[in-house]
């Protein structure tokens, strides 16, 4: 069953002459626990694409279906409750709170939620555990390097166990040893949870590594996919 | 989102900058305190007006003066002014012509009286339950020698030794039955019928003899007084000595032995009285009974009525109209009632001025509240987008900034109303005095009323401002389009 249907989805920004055409006709689907990468250069599109799955903005033309949500006619209150069921999402800037321990970033989600104390504290212990930062819970962003940064945004976006990760770019502000062990990570993570994750990267042997398959998007058209082993 | 959440959310965020949280909450609670401190005073001094003259009669004393009257004093009627001119300018001059009527240079004066028909006019009016009339009288006094007491105070009879002039006392006509007067006799009694013909002495006059002990004092009673009244004159004299008994150097009207009934002390410490009673007694020497004062009174020729009335109507809703109508017959007339709603009147304008004003700051405060907020807002957009992108719907993040203004409104209105508590104990303690100076009888009561729904009130009022301030930026903080925000930097 496929957990992501796009057919037809164009994004338009702006007005008369700044008109910006973004996405131009994207079809994609994505089955369940598949890790798609969708690469491209930069000013493709694809941050424009990721937003319309994270359901933070609408298509302006074209259906999209992400696990039986209609995305493309969504009320604001039905994208809530969408991006705090269905997703998790992972920045390329890590979209950490500053002065906030890394238990309370993980713990914001569930806050959210309205999750008692008590449970909330226990499940981002856990998640942030399973990253790898089982001991700096109480380490702000300052007080963590580029890596654990993004690993507690990894933590963040797992910690309500979501069927769908979306990741921006997620080792884009990071050196090659870290990339690599946030790539490492995301992958560990989906195959133990068998989620479903899209990740965007502009660079073909990190979605080699590990992705399951990648697509390309140029000027706004997906133009070509590839599944890798 | 949880409340607790969100309160710990807002605590959280107003703890981020200290001093901008701690200058905005200071205009809510200056405001608040400012706002509290006069509904305050303003509560507490209608309960001080209401107190000190509401309880009692007093607000049914009407105290009747002579005018100018409607006619002129050869007795025709009213003077008539022809011509063309506008009602105003007609009936001033027509009062000029009346006062002119009156008599040239002031020493020429007849001595103002209320005249005896419109005395018995006065005492007939319907709805009157009492009437008075002030008489006050003035007199050259000596204590006349006994057998076995030497005369103290008498001027030796020696004409070589150097004259003294002779002392002199005003006595004032009083009721046998009277409300406090009796309850302040020291030595002897107080009247036993309006006709008694004696005389109960102020202790002051008995200091000025000489007699300064109690013991001496009380030896007085049963002694006898001796009177002068010299020959009532006009002018200025008249007006200021009580109707016009004349000067020293005026022929004797009629000379009187009186005994020494009692000693009155003066009205101290939380003693109460009537207002009027008291500025009639003010300068009085010695009483006598009001049925004999009348006596004296009429002993000089030509002298009409009493110089001032004192009326008591049955029903209070009927001052207003008796007071009208003694106006209309020329006379003038004070009332307790009038005295008390000019003062209502004046405190109510004062305190809606300063209500205003004290709004006025608690509007710039909530301005205050708007700017942090709507700064708040700004520096927390990628927050917001974050908060956003993770779920949390439009309402989730307008609570979070409502929830962070009612802290605010709410610790500001705590702190100002408490300030405004203690500033109005302190002030209680100040403006009791000035109270107590102002209307010289003892006030008990609280001048700031603190009621417990005034400082809910305030508290509310604060809350209340603060949301409101609150609404425009939260409005703006729910609109912030994730994608956007997330981009900010
Ligand atoms: N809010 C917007 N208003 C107008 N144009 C926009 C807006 N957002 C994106 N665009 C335009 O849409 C196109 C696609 O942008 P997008 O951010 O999706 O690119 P991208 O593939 O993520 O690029 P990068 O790799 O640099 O992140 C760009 O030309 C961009 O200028
Ligand atoms: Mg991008």
């Amino acid at each position: 069953m496929s957990v992501i249907e796009l057919r037809d989805v164009q994004k338009l920004y702006g007005e008369g002459s700044a008109r910006v055409a973004a996405l131009r006709g994207v079809d994609l689907t994505v089955e369940e626990g598949e890790f798609l990468a969708i690469l491209g250069r930069s000013g493709s599109g694809k941050s424009t694409l990721l937003h319309l799955l994270a359901g933070l903005d609408r298509p302006t033309t074209g259906t999209m279906r992400v696990l039986g949500h209609d995305l493309a006619n969504a009320g604001p209150k039905e994208l809530a409750t969408y991006r705090r069921e269905a997703i998790g999402i992972v920045f390329q800037s890590f979209q950490l709170l500053p002065g906030r321990s890394a238990r309370d970033q993980v713990e914001l989600p569930l806050a959210l939620d309205g999750l008692p104390r008590a449970e909330r504290a226990k499940l981002a212990a856990a998640a942030l555990t399973e990253v790898g930062l089982g001991g700096r819970l109480d380490h702000t962003p300052a007080q963590l390097s580029g890596g654990e940064q993004q690993r507690v945004a990894v933590a963040r976006a797992l910690v309500r166990r979501p069927p769908v990760l979306l990741c921006d770019e997620p080792t884009g502000n990071l050196d090659s040893a870290n990339a690599d062990a946030v790539v490492e990570l995301l992958v560990r993570l989906q195959r133990e949870r068998r989620c479903t994750v899209v990740m965007i990267t502009h660079e073909p042997d990190l979605a080699e590594r590990a992705a399951s398959r990648s697509v390309r998007i140029e000027d706004g058209r997906i133009v070509e996919g590839r599944v890798v082993a | 989102m949880k409340f607790g959440d969100l309160l710990r959310e807002a605590s959280r965020a107003l703890r981020a900058s200290p001093s901008r949280t701690v200058l905005t909450a200071l205009g809510i609670i200056v405001g608040t305190m400012a706002l509290t401190l006069i509904l305050s005073l303003s509560l507490g001094l209608a309960r001080v007006i209401d107190d000190l003259v509401a309880s009692d009669e007093q607000l049914r004393h009407v105290v009747v003066m002579p005018g100018f009257g409607r006619q002129a004093s050869d007795g025709r009627s009213t003077p008539t002014v022809a011509g063309e001119m506008d009602d105003l300018k007609r009936q001033r001059l027509q009062r000029t012509l009346l006062k002119r009527s009156r008599g040239g240079p002031p020493f020429q004066m007849r001595s103002r009286v209320i005249d005896a028909d419109t005395e018995t006019w006065l005492r007939a009016m319907p709805g009157i339950e009492q009437s008075r009339a002030f008489l006050q009288e003035r007199f050259e006094v000596s204590l006349v020698p006994t057998g076995d007491a030497p005369a103290a105070a008498t001027a030796p009879d020696d004409p070589s030794a150097p004259k003294r002039p002779p002392m002199i006392g005003l006595t004032l006509g009083a009721p046998a039955e009277h409300p406090y007067y009796p309850g302040r006799v020291i030595a002897g009694r107080w009247f036993k019928s309006d006709d008694e013909k004696g005389v109960v002495v102020h202790e002051i006059l008995l200091w000025k003899m000489g007699l300064t002990s109690d013991d001496a004092q009380k030896a007085l009673v049963g002694r006898t007084v001796h009177f002068v009244a010299r020959k009532a004159a006009g002018g200025l004299a008249g007006m200021f000595f009580g109707g016009g008994a004349g000067p020293s150097n005026a022929p004797v009207a009629y000379e009187l032995d009186l005994p020494i009934l009692g000693v009155i002390r003066e009205r101290f410490g939380e003693e109460r009285a009537t207002v009027i009673e008291e500025a009639w007694a003010m300068q009085a020497d010695m009483f006598v009974a009001q049925g004999f004062a009348r006596e004296l009174w009429d002993k000089q020729p030509g002298r009409g009525g009493p110089q001032s009335m004192l009326l008591v109507a049955r029903d209070l809703a009927d001052v207003e109209r008796i007071e009208k109508e003694i106006q209309e017959r020329g006379l003038e007339v004070r009332t307790v009632r009038e005295a008390v709603e000019g003062l209502k009147k004046g405190l109510s304008i004062v305190t809606v001025v300063a209500s205003v004003l004290a709004g006025i700051a608690l509007f710039v405060s909530a301005l205050g509240i708007v700017n942090t907020l709507v700064m708040s807002v700004l520096e927390r957009t990628r927050e917001i987008g974050l908060l956003k992108a993770l779920g949390a719907t439009d309402g989730d993040v307008a609570s979070i900034f409502l929830v962070e203004a009612g802290l605010l409104g709410l610790g500001g209105g705590v702190l100002g109303a408490a300030l405004g508590f203690g500033l109005a104990l302190v002030g209680d303690v100040i403006g009791r005095r000035m109270v107590e100076e102002t209307f010289l009888m003892p006030f008990k009561g609280n001048l700031f009323q603190f009621p417990w729904w005034l400082a809910l009130g305030a508290l509310g009022f604060a809350l209340v401002t603060s949301l409101l301030a609150a609404v425009l930026p939260t409005l703006r903080a729910a609109r912030i389009d994730p994608v956007k925000a997330l981009r900010h930097e």
